[in-house]
């Protein structure tokens, strides 16, 4: 048997370790956490404002087309094309980290906030069901 | 609604934070000022569509004046929305300044609503730009 002390320290590890492996896999954490490095703090800034009329545009009429879907099918072209948004802004996101390019990262990481909402929507569609986000 | 009416103001607004946007309509009436219909969409978290519910049914009927001084603390406390959704009620408040700023846009003439202290930039109505000071 371990002491308890050593117990709680264990949790506590094995915690961090997950959350860090949970960071290191996904790429909107994984940005999120670089730019925090950073002293950027996109994921809980509340006066965080988006400048870009056409970005809200897209991201709206895309969630439009999955609530207005009649059958699983009708997702599969909004499917390749939001995969092809979350594609572009990884690697978008890849490149403004190897250039340290900060400004470039905060943008591209809301936008990848914005297209993972939207595979949360598409992944989360049912027939006839109000899509409500979960976070 | 249809954006491209001239008695209808359109908002829209996002949170980067959590990536929700919102849609607010109002279409006003041009001899009292007053909204007449109000309409949302909003693609989030309940809290988010909750806020823009409870906007919509506050500022029916009001005038635009009344309307743009709707605080976001207004939506939170009739939602009991806990501090980590306090975002969804100010995202509320953004929408429906920006939907006022957007009737105003298309119609300089109508006289302007003072959006002091919201922090956000009202557009400069060419025709009247003084009174945006007033």
């Amino acid at each position: 048997m371990h002491p308890a002390e050593n117990k709680v320290r264990a949790e506590a590890i094995s915690a961090r370790i997950n959350d860090a492996y949970k960071t290191l896999s996904n790429p909107l954490l994984r940005a999120q956490y670089l730019l925090g490095l950073r002293g950027v703090d996109v994921a809980n800034d509340e006066a965080l404002k988006v400048e870009e009329p056409d970005l809200l545009m897209a991201v709206l009429e895309a969630h439009e087309e999955i609530v207005e879907a009649e059958a699983e099918e009708d997702l599969d072209t909004p499917r390749e094309e939001n995969d092809a948004r979350i594609a572009a802004s990884e690697q978008a996101l890849e490149h403004a980290f190897q250039h340290d390019d900060v400004d470039a990262a905060k943008h591209e990481a809301v936008r990848l906030r914005y297209w993972v909402n939207i595979k949360e929507s598409l992944d989360n569609w049912e027939k006839g069901k109000d899509a409500v986000l979960e976070h | 609604m249809n954006k491209k009416d001239l008695d209808v103001g359109t908002g829209l607004v996002g949170a980067p934070a959590c990536g929700d946007v919102m849609k607010l309509q109002i279409r006003v009436d041009p001899e009292t000022n007053k909204i007449s219909d109000v309409k949302f969409k909003t693609f989030g978290c309940g809290s988010a569509i909750a806020s823009s519910s409870y906007l919509t049914e506050l500022v029916r009927g009001m005038s635009l004046d009344e309307a743009g001084k709707v605080k976001n603390t207004e939506i939170a406390k009739e939602l009991c929305l806990p501090p980590v959704k306090l975002h969804c009620s100010m995202l509320a408040e953004d929408a429906i300044k920006s939907a006022i700023s957007d009737y105003y846009t298309k119609n300089p003439k109508a006289k302007i609503t003072s959006l002091d202290g919201t922090g956000m930039k009202m557009p400069a109505a060419e025709a009247t730009p003084a009174a945006a000071a007033a």
